[in-house]
């Protein structure tokens, strides 16, 4: 999927950690992987799914969170 | 040149003749096309108590007015009977090639009454009908009947060219969960309409056509298709993320937000599901994509499984289906689960509903209900060898669980002594998201008129998926209100004779759905007309199935379900609270507490 490219070089499975001060912010951490907002994405935080918003945005994020980020999907 | 609402064929099995009729043009503007006219069709002629599996059943193949137009995804009909399933109304829907074709013959669709004395198939070229013999096709699985029929046609282009719908053994052995199979990978699959037309002794219906279809104004046509096609066109999930990945790109953001059903519905996380997701199947089996008749979104795969203990090639699998044979049995595997997939195609079975039968076969299973002589083999969770077995029994009716089970999972369970293992409602198996962590969807189980059913609601587009607005899925607060309207929108569509994959872009609804159906059929529809329309055609359903027997008591979900919470991720702690919506719920239907239409509700629906 073109959003693994947002990811650091060498994960697998579409997977990484990555280190943000604690307390940043969901925006803080697309900045430090360099996602646009632009890009049109579903977020799971910690497994509540959002849309990008600016409350999501302000959303603080703690050590071991879990943030998945996919880009637009249905199906059936 | 075929123009709607045209003729329909209707055959007598028992006689073996047929005649043309025309279509009613009221009975047509009022319920649209397709589930909505098949339906009311069904519901003048039939008794609602009769044995699905009788003569007295009919099995209706109803096209839409946007069928074979070329409008996008356009290439849908609804297979309309009385299921051996559920006892409710059926509408089971399929794509490919075949509905198209058939609205190219001039009919736009049939009705099979009585049954057969022998099996026969149904032979449609144009003007030229014919019931031949199928004595020689019976037992022969569904993609060995195609290229046996095709071998029948001389001319190699006309062969070719040819569309046919049939069904396999499951079909003849009235398998419960048995479905019709078109262009040898799509299939009309739930609630065993399939057995319907084993039960009829029909075997294949054959269709070539060389007729045009006539928009009745084609300018208006052409602006409305042209302006939908944009639509598809720009929206991410049907350019982009469909023909890409196609459906099964579901399983990691569904697993994310702890609602993947895992060993029957006990779980709603599993851990090896990225081996079983859409980008799993498109890096190790995907040959390329495919497309239905005049769709852009070609959300099918085409696969083939090398491991030589699994080999095959075929279509699939979709979300569903390696959803449900995947984490729901435990397996992480996508060689067993492709080639019980492909199997599934060939004895004709519907694959939500033998995936759910094996998985609640593995939990009685494990929980010692079920004796290992009676199962003839490892049947616990997470073994692909035993799905593939399994399903393989279950469509040849072969083994005491295999034939047992081909009646699908609530039988299985009851005979078995469990019932609250069957993981569905009104004997339908739930599909694959756990409404513990999706409320609505479990609102849309329900009260889904065909039993447990996802496609008629399906909420998951806005509460997970965020397609038009995102909402909570935790919440029930409003989500009667979603219900409804996905329903409405949903019946339109499915009354119409385009794919539901059209409503998975952003702006699409009753506005878009109105104007290519002004051009298409001339007829004059306002915006609360068709609304009104889809409206009618659900309560329409209602009826049938109150007559059939049905009570505010059916529309409810398992035990487990709605008293026991899900244990991990996002919708820990959560059960599914249907009962803080089903109030409102019959409300905003004009239905009252007993979920019965009100006088005053069939009246401004003019049904009655």
């Amino acid at each position: 999927m073109r959003f693994k490219q947002y990811l650091p070089e060498g994960s697998t499975d579409g997977k990484a950690t990555i280190t943000v001060d604690d307390g940043a912010t969901f925006k803080d951490l697309l900045q430090k992987i360099g996602m646009p907002d632009a890009e049109d994405k579903i977020i799971v935080i910690n497994g509540i799914s959002h849309k990008q918003s600016a409350q999501v945005n302000a959303q603080r994020l703690h050590q071991g969170d879990t943030v998945a980020i996919f880009p637009p999907i249905a199906g059936g | 040149m075929n123009t709607w609402p045209g003729k329909l064929l209707r055959v007598n099995l028992t006689e073996g003749t047929w005649k043309t009729e025309e279509i009613d043009p009221e009975l047509a503007r009022n319920y649209i096309g397709g589930r909505g006219l098949g339906s009311k069709i069904l519901c003048d002629e039939i008794d609602p108590t009769i044995d699905p599996l009788s003569p007295e059943n009919k099995l209706l193949f109803m096209s839409g007015p946007l069928t074979g137009t070329g409008a996008p995804a356009s290439a849908r009909y609804m297979v309309v009977t009385k299921s051996p399933l559920t006892g409710t109304i059926a509408s089971s829907n399929s794509g490919g090639y075949f509905p198209a074709e058939l609205r190219f013959t001039g009919l736009n669709g049939i009705i099979f009454e009585g049954k057969a004395e022998k099996p026969v198939s149904l032979w449609i070229n144009d003007d030229q009908i014919e019931l031949k013999s199928a004595e020689h096709l019976w037992g022969k699985p569904t993609h060995e009947t195609e290229d046996l029929i095709r071998e029948e046609i001389e001319d190699p282009w006309l062969a070719r060219e040819t569309r046919i719908a049939c069904i396999g053994p499951a079909g003849e052995k009235l398998s419960r969960i048995a479905c019709i199979v078109n262009d040898k990978h799509r299939a009309a699959g739930r609630s065993g309409v399939g057995a319907v037309m084993g039960s009829k002794n029909l075997k294949a219906v054959v269709v070539k056509g060389s007729q045009g279809i006539q928009a009745a104004d084609f300018e208006t046509f052409k602006v409305a298709v042209r302006a939908a096609m944009h639509k598809l066109g720009t929206g991410p999930v049907t350019s982009e993320g469909l023909p890409t990945y196609g459906t099964a790109i579901l399983v990691n953001i569904i697993n994310e937000c702890g609602i993947l059903p895992t060993n029957n519905f006990q779980q709603g996380m599993f851990e090896r599901a990225s081996q079983i997701s859409g980008e799993s199947i498109a890096e190790n089996i995907l040959t390329r994509n495919k497309g239905c008749f005049a769709c852009s979104i070609a959300c099918a795969r085409c696969t083939v499984i090398n491991d030589p203990k699994f080999a095959g090639q075929g279509e699939g699998p979709e979300y569903e289906t390696v959803e449900l044979m995947g984490a729901d049995c435990g397996i992480d595997n996508l060689a067993p689960i492709t080639k019980a997939n492909y199997l599934c195609n060939e004895l004709g079975m519907d694959t939500i509903s033998a995936a759910c039968t094996v998985a609640t076969a593995m939990e009685l299973y494990e929980k010692g209900h079920i004796s290992d002589k009676d199962a003839g083999m490892d049947l616990s969770f997470g073994n692909g060898e035993a799905l593939v077995k399994l399903i393989e029994q279950m469509g040849l009716r072969e083994g005491v669980v295999g034939d047992a089970a081909s009646d699908g999972a609530y039988r299985l369970a009851e005979k078995y002594g469990h019932p609250e293992f069957f993981m569905g409602v009104k004997k339908q198996e739930i599909p694959a998201y756990d409404p513990r962590g999706v409320q609505g969807m479990g609102l849309t189980y329900a009260t889904s008129n065909r039993g447990a059913c996802h496609v008629r609601g399906y909420t998951i587009a806005n509460e997970v998926l965020g397609v038009h607005e995102k909402l909570d899925p935790l919440v029930t607060e409003g989500k009667a209100a979603t219900v409804k309207v996905f329903q409405d929108l949903t019946a339109l569509v499915d009354s119409a004779g385009l794919c539901l994959f059209v409503t998975l872009t952003p702006g699409f609804g009753f506005e878009d759905m109105k104007a290519m159906l002004k051009g298409a059929t001339g007829f004059d529809y306002t915006s609360k007309e068709v609304m009104d329309a889809s409206e009618r055609i659900w309560n329409l359903e209602r009826m049938f199935n109150i007559k059939a027997g049905f009570t505010k008591d059916d529309d409810t979900l398992p035990k487990r379900l709605l008293e026991e919470p899900l244990e991990q991720g996002g919708p820990k702690g959560h059960v599914c609270r249907l009962g803080d919506m089903m109030p409102e719920y019959y409300k905003l239907r004009g239905w009252d507490e007993e979920g019965n239409p009100t006088q005053d509700k069939l009246t401004k629906l003019k049904l009655v």
